[in-house]
């Protein structure tokens, strides 16, 4: 039904229902409500419904006709989609949700088919974001034609979404796919039958070898133009006279909410929250009426009535249509996991490929990182700035294109290698059935955290970048596990954090560089952990979700299918957070532009500046940061922008260069040493010499006079390790898991680093300073009760709500 | 959570949980509801691939489909035993 524009003759009609007393969201609603309180309205009632229908008509003509795939997850549904469209894909903007949907179009007789590849799910129950969205697409944008993908070697356990999709009365095709599996599994699926019993077309399938497609896209085509129903309805048996009765009930609400009337009754009494949400709780005094009844005659809720119903449709659907040939054989699949869930092979084997995983998207991608941040820098940043100093244009213009946009884009783009990789390697280990065999083995380790074993991926992900490493929490079903892993993945010191290390390694360390490294990495995991335990008790208190999950046989990964995989999720980090990172970028180089611009000469910014740095210290002091040290205050305020940032910062503050270099760039020269370096980089000519480290001995001099010692750095290096991700990371933990969350993160994060630092630095301070020491550690003991104790608060008031 | 109790009519029944690596049985009875959906519905023959104490899920063959599936849902599913023959 389209509700999109009210003529001139429903306007009338909705002022004559309200002028009756019948107020109604809908014309369709209110035009029921009015021919049951005025018959006289009738014939203008009847006038309105052809006209609608006319130009619905007219609409449809026009439009494409649309199609939604529907399926549990491992049916072929994507391979189907990819070969019905040949996967001209375009990605469908759905607002608020991560979970994408992909569409594309296909033609067959003469008309144009948009197809909506719907996430794979078993049931529209809801307790899955997938679920979620597929339920709310059809619900709210209901479709010409639903293809319900089964499984025929799975067949019993496909029915169960078919039997919810014969409540919804949709228009349906069903694609019997895997047939040839099921042979060879000795099952046979007689798809007449089984047509003969739904009353819709079934049509038999090989998607991965384009068997039966034109098939399908002709009995689409019939259904599309028809909107034929399936004849069958789920009958259920105790609760049926409950539905019916209800579905009485409500026939002006369902239509109102344009859904089905019976469908409706059964979500009300399944006690779905959304049909709840959709009637506005008109009818809950009904549903417990029923309730009531139902419990008296036999013991069961209605939700259990209608449950046991459709698996006894089911089962009979199956007995009827599925002939099985030869008894149930142990797979190939099942010997390998035999092996790869042992212990003495499987860890071995999993780690092995976690090394392959972090190599691939940290080790290999790095340089390509470096050689498009020099490049990019030199192209979009520093070029359009000579350009435009050149053209004589206004300073906050220059400002604004080159450190804006020139340098949002290239932060952007530097993020691009590692989160292309990390997908692919993660759609390539989904693809292949190895991904849930990995949750399986890191399961037992990080349920003590209270995470799936799944959460492992991001977490690794996390010691190269934050950013690919929140991306790839999508993995994750539960949005309490995804939220936990994306609060913790930032512990995992990332590769930007690295140059800052080695820096103070060369400074203070010289002898135990990499131990002390080593050590700072270490402490980031074992903060992880206890962050992990600590939300697991306090905030995300409540029982760990018990779970299923479907193992999917191994198999060989189709590369062209994990590449379309890998480009949806790069473009929507670019499209989702990409814009806002580049928002961002404009903004701080426009106020720092404004900033510089008012202040009355170079001079007066560069002691505004200093002057900020040193009230910055006082909240360092206690973790050893002197007050003439306030560049390494600012350095940290850089490090939100990048965590890179930090050691250019102190290089220039150091050395009171707080202006940018006047010296024009060579960028012809300057483009060819980054392609020399790639090379080198990769394995290709020669190595590189010492020439970075000489550069800098005089930035590590600096380092040594102005951190008073060894205590003083340590501690500053783990503030750095532990503060707030850079804005990158937040944008993309704003996005993926809400704005709350992500203030939480840099609050808990900063607190937690400062913690940290104060009582790392008080520590080694004790027997220089033990009044001092003791202080300030009873102060942060304090401050971390307090902490915790305001976290259990919000974990039980999060409980509460929860369960109410 | 804690296991539900056996119903006296099902004295051959055992929960999921209690199966042996190896061991087959039919569903007699699945009060969680996202399970049942993915396909451990009653009458469905499942077969018990892995089933360690220490581990928090167990592998399980529900007809040709493989689950993993932890133990405190394993706890409430009722299996009777089968007669299907076992080919190793």
């Amino acid at each position: 039904m389209s509700h999109t524009r009210v003529t001139c003759e429903e306007r009338r009609l909705i002022c004559a229902c309200k002028q009756a007393g019948k107020n109604s969201a809908s014309p369709h609603g209110c035009l029921f409500s009015l021919v049951v309180a005025c018959p006289d309205t009738l014939y203008f009632a009847l006038m309105f419904t052809e006209a609608n229908n006319l130009r619905g008509g007219a609409d449809r003509m026009k439009a494409p006709l649309t199609v939604a795939l529907a399926g549990n997850p491992n049916t072929g549904k994507t391979t189907l989609f990819n070969h019905l469209t040949g996967a001209r894909e375009r990605t469908g903007n759905w607002t608020g949700v991560t979970v994408d949907c992909a569409q594309a179009d296909f033609a067959a007789g003469g008309r144009c088919f948009r197809v909506i590849d719907l996430p794979g799910i078993y049931s529209f129950t809801a307790d899955t974001q997938d679920e979620r969205v597929a339920r709310d697409y059809l619900i709210k944008t209901p479709p010409d034609v639903v293809v319900n993908i089964l499984d025929a070697s799975n067949l019993e356990r496909s029915l169960y979404l078919t039997s919810q999709l014969l409540d919804m009365r949709v228009p349906m095709v069903v694609a019997l796919n895997q047939t040839d599996i099921a042979e060879g599994h000795g099952l046979s699926v007689d798809h007449q039958h089984l047509s003969q019993h739904l009353g819709c077309p079934v049509v038999p399938a090989v998607a991965s070898r384009r068997i039966g497609l034109e098939e399908l896209k002709a009995a689409v085509a019939r259904v599309a133009e028809t909107r034929a129903l399936p004849a069958a309805r789920v009958a259920f048996g105790d609760a049926e006279h409950a539905v019916q009765r209800l579905q009485m009930c409500l026939i002006v609400a369902a239509d109102d909410a344009a859904v089905d009337s019976r469908w409706l009754a059964i979500k009300l009494l399944e006690r779905d929250p959304f049909a709840r949400d959709l009637t506005g709780n008109l009818f809950e005094e009904i549903v417990s009426d029923e309730t009531a009844r139902l419990a008296r005659h036999s013991s069961h809720t209605p939700a259990e009535a209608i449950m046991d119903a459709r698996l006894g449709f089911i089962r009979g659907l199956a007995r009827d249509v599925v002939k099985r040939n030869l008894d149930i054989k142990r797979r190939l699949s099942d010997i390998a996991d035999r092996l790869l869930l042992s212990r003495p092979l499987g860890i071995p084997f999993f780690l092995l490929v976690m090394y392959g995983v972090f190599w691939l998207t940290v080790n290999l991608t790095q340089p390509m990182v470096d050689f498009i941040d020099t490049s990019l820098n030199l192209l979009l940043v520093e070029a359009p700035r000579q350009w435009l100093l050149a053209a004589r244009m206004p300073e906050i213009l220059v400002k604004a294109l080159a450190d804006g946009v020139g340098s949002g884009l290239t932060t952007v783009a530097t993020f691009m290698p590692p989160i292309f990789m990390i997908f692919l390697c993660l759609s390539l280990l989904e693809e292949s059935g190895y991904m849930a065999r990995a949750a399986f083995i890191m399961d037992r380790f990080l349920c003590h955290i209270g995470l799936p074993g799944k959460a492992f991926i991001p977490l690794l992900v996390g010691f190269g970048c934050t950013v690919p490493a929140l991306m790839a929490t999508r993995t994750l079903e539960q949005r309490r596990d995804r939220i936990m892993t994306m609060l913790i993945a930032p512990f995992m010191s990332c590769g930007a954090r690295l140059p800052i290390y080695a820096v103070f390694a060369m400074a203070f360390f010289p002898s135990r560089g990499g131990a002390m490294i080593f050590s700072l990495y270490l402490t980031g995991a074992a903060l992880a952990i206890l962050s992990g335990l600590l939300l697991h008790r306090t905030l995300f208190r409540g029982e760990v979700s018990s779970f299923v999950m479907e193992l999917p046989p191994y198999h060989l990964p189709v590369l062209r299918g994990c590449l379309e995989h890998v480009w949806f999720n790069l473009k929507s980090f670019l499209f989702r957070a990409g814009k806002l990172i580049l928002l961002i970028a404009v903004a701080v180089s426009m106020v720092s532009g404004l900033f510089e611009k008012f202040a009355s000469s170079p001079e007066t910014a560069a002691q505004t500046r200093a002057a900020t740095g040193r009230v910055m210290t006082r909240a360092f002091r206690p973790m050893g940061m002197s007050e003439d040290n306030w560049p390494a205050a600012v350095g940290l305020l850089s490090g939100l922008m990048a965590k890179e940032a930090i050691v250019g910062t102190l290089d220039a503050l150091y050395a009171q260069q707080a202006a940018p270099a006047e010296d024009p760039v060579a960028i012809g020269s300057e483009l060819r040493q980054a392609l020399i370096t790639l090379a080198s980089d990769y394995g290709f000519g020669e190595e590189r010499g010492g020439a970075a480290e000489s550069a800098r001995s005089g930035l590590l001099a600096s380092i040594r006079q102005r951190f008073s010692d060894r205590a003083a750095a340590y501690a500053y290096l783990l503030f750095v390790l532990i503060y707030s991700p850079c804005f990158a990371a937040l944008i993309v933990l704003g996005r993926e898991a809400g704005w709350r969350w992500m203030f939480f993160a840099v609050v808990y994060q900063t607190v937690l680093a400062w913690n940290a630092a104060t009582v790392y630095y008080q520590a080694a301070k004790f027997t220089e300073a033990p009044a001092r020491a003791v202080f300030w550690l009873t102060a942060v003991s304090a401050f971390t009760a307090a902490g915790i104790w305001l976290l259990r608060l919000f974990g039980a008031r999060r409980l509460r709500t929860e369960h109410a | 959570m804690n296991p539900q109790k056996k119903p006296s009519a099902l004295t051959d029944a055992q929960f999921l949980a209690e199966l042996k690596d190896g061991a087959r049985g039919v569903i007699a009875s699945n009060p969680d509801r996202k399970s049942a959906e993915m396909g451990l519905f009653p009458g469905a023959v499942v077969t018990m691939f892995r089933n360690r104490k220490n581990e928090r899920s167990l592998v399980i063959g529900a007809g040709d489909a493989r689950f993993l599936i932890s133990r405190t849902i394993a706890r409430q599913i009722l299996v009777s035993p089968s007669n299907f023959r076992v080919q190793q």
